[in-house]
């Protein structure tokens, strides 16, 4: 011990204020694609523009991410091909069988997601990127 | 029998050893570029679609619908017009930056469940699939072609035999079928060669025009004529590769599978269409600029520096109203060099010297060949120096162009006008991996 006490100043790193804690983990940044996609192969990006999908807090100008490898639930919001034309709109289960539900004014239809239908799941909606306006 | 080397044998050598027990399957996109732009057009999924070439000149993909109304691949747009109208024929030009995304993500999915990959093409890879069981083929690739369909959208065909020659046999059988796979494997020859009776010996892997010409002058027709060719004949007329072919149909697997990713290339061309036709000296300098910069770019991502350029300016082939006008000329530099700046003085110099005013030119081009890589180049002792200098340069313009886009610093011979640029009139303008042109879906 006073050995160490008599080491030269000058050999002892001195910092002025108190040393960041954090210098340790200066290499662990938060990566939001590693975060936010799990599989890079099957996910796309996509764009919404329109106002339907209000009440799932999906709004006009927002970037969906969309997960082609995942198999449809109960409550999932789903990107689908609805008669040649790619949709989002959300699912509900019932009885075995899925539907979409599409709002027409105050009315809520539902449609069952079946070949006959021409209905086809795209993808399913796993995280919303809202850019909040000022 | 016991094994030579016992249990300690590396995998890897027994692999090499065991060639009886060799599977390749071939992976090929059906219609790719056609299927990445149904993937988010539903639209015209059941519609006959084709993709044009750079500046909508030819045919370079077509669905099945489109096939059958009789467009031909590499046909010239202007040909094929009526069709278009008479038939609706939907039409894209091509969107690179999409159909390479989509490649990666395929190529992505492939390697995952199959390390040993050897990508072939934008749309083809050869698998290894040595270790999978016999009788699991079939089971293997058929789950393999639902997970690539399920997860990128692109469908696929998948044939499996012992070589690569008969797996590009089996992926034409697999795209005619509907479940889109094929396996010679559990096959025995006799069902394999009544196959190759039918198959044309044009259509062969690695069979170009003019030696099925010659096989085709020499009674060999089908793929299994040349299957049967006497060894000596096919020695003494073709080359190694002809020989390899011939092994390849015998099931002798002749020809590796490559999974290093490729040799380094030899060399770099970059070349576009004028959007319109080009007249002035001024116009076409600015264009081999810019594709002298673009491949001074390639080659120093690559670490490889180039010995020779060539340029070349030529007018429209199909031209009617003037005579076909096509020059070149390859200046070999002194040192290899990646010097944007002194390439870019080269090629404008060549150019003075080949220019003439009159032709409407359509074509320039540069090519850049003998390129070495950086890391066994013969260093020059004179201009160690100004070297350094350029490196550092080089560096920073990369970086920049790199952080802020392409082109962002440039040299001032490129101009500002731009208005040879590509004409790309049906692009889908879609880029799933820029944030700026993301697919949209309209949710009104």
């Amino acid at each position: 011990m006073k050995i160490n006490e008599k080491l030269p100043i000058i050999l002892q790193k001195v910092c002025a204020g108190f040393p960041s804690p954090a210098t340790d983990y200066l290499e662990d940044e938060i990566n939001l694609n590693e975060e936010l996609i799990s599989n890079k192969a099957s996910t796309f990006l996509i764009r919404v523009s329109g106002h339907s999908m209000v009440q799932e807090n999906i709004y006009d100008g927002d970037v969906l991410i969309v997960d082609r490898s995942l198999n449809i639930q109960n409550r999932s919001v789903a990107v689908l091909n609805y008669q040649g034309q790619l949709v989002v709109k959300k699912i509900l289960k019932r009885n075995n069988s899925f539907f979409l539900i599409s709002n027409l004014g105050d009315q809520s239809n539902f449609i069952e997601i079946t070949e006959d239908n021409e209905t086809e799941v795209w993808g399913i909606v796993t995280y919303v990127i809202h850019k909040v306006k000022k | 029998m016991k094994p030579k080397f016992g249990v300690l044998l590396p995998m890897s050598y027994i692999k090499l050893k065991n060639k009886s027990n060799k599977k390749i399957a071939l992976v090929d996109c059906n219609s790719f570029y056609v299927s990445c732009e149904r993937l988010f057009n539903p639209k015209i999924n059941f519609l006959p679609v084709v993709v044009l070439s750079n500046n909508d000149g030819c045919v370079i993909s077509r669905s099945s619908e489109a096939k059958k109304i009789g467009i031909k691949m590499g046909e010239p747009y202007f040909k094929v017009k009526s069709l278009v109208k008479e038939y609706n024929v939907q039409v894209y030009s091509s969107n690179y930056a999409l159909y390479g995304d989509i490649s990666r993500r395929v190529m992505s999915v492939l390697k995952r469940f199959c390390p040993l990959i050897e990508i072939y093409s934008i749309d083809e890879a050869f698998l290894d699939l040595s270790l999978v069981k016999d009788d699991e083929v079939i089971d293997f690739i058929s789950q393999l072609r639902e997970i690539i369909l399920k997860w990128t959208g692109i469908p696929v065909s998948i044939g499996v035999a012992k070589t690569k020659t008969l797996a590009k046999v089996a992926n034409h059988l697999a795209k005619k079928e509907k479940v889109g796979i094929k396996s010679f494997i559990l096959e025995n020859d006799d069902s394999i060669d009544i196959v190759l009776k039918q198959f044309p010996i044009e259509d062969i892997w690695g069979v170009g025009r003019k030696i099925s010409k010659l096989y085709k002058n020499n009674n060999i027709h089908t793929a299994y004529d040349l299957k049967n060719a006497s060894n000596s004949w096919i020695k003494k007329n073709t080359n190694i590769l002809g020989l390899k072919t011939v092994m390849e149909l015998r099931d002798i697997s002749c020809i590796e599978l490559d999974s290093t990713g490729g040799a380094p290339r030899k060399n770099c061309c970059v070349s576009r269409s004028f959007g319109k036709k080009v007249k002035d000296f001024n116009t076409l300098k600015e264009s081999i600029v810019s594709h002298c910069l673009n491949a001074a770019e390639k080659i120093r991502f690559d670490q490889q520096t180039v010995k020779s350029v060539t340029i070349f300016i030529r007018n429209s082939p199909f031209d009617q109203n003037e005579k076909f006008f096509s020059r070149s000329k390859k200046i070999d530099l002194p040192l290899a060099t990646d010097d944007s700046i002194l390439l870019t003085k080269v090629c404008v110099n060549a150019l003075e010297e080949i220019f003439i005013q009159g032709p409407r030119y359509q074509k320039a081009g540069v090519i850049f060949s003998g390129l070495k890589s950086k890391l066994d180049r013969e260093d020059s002792f004179f201009s160690y120096e100004q070297k350094e200098k350029s490196q550092n340069l080089m560096k920073a313009i990369d970086k920049t162009n790199y952080r802020f886009g392409r082109n962002m610093v440039t040299v001032a011979d490129t101009g500002f006008s731009n208005n040879w640029r590509m004409r790309r009139g049906h692009s889908s303008k879609i880029d799933t991996s820029s944030y700026e042109f993301l697919p949209t879906v309209n949710i009104c």
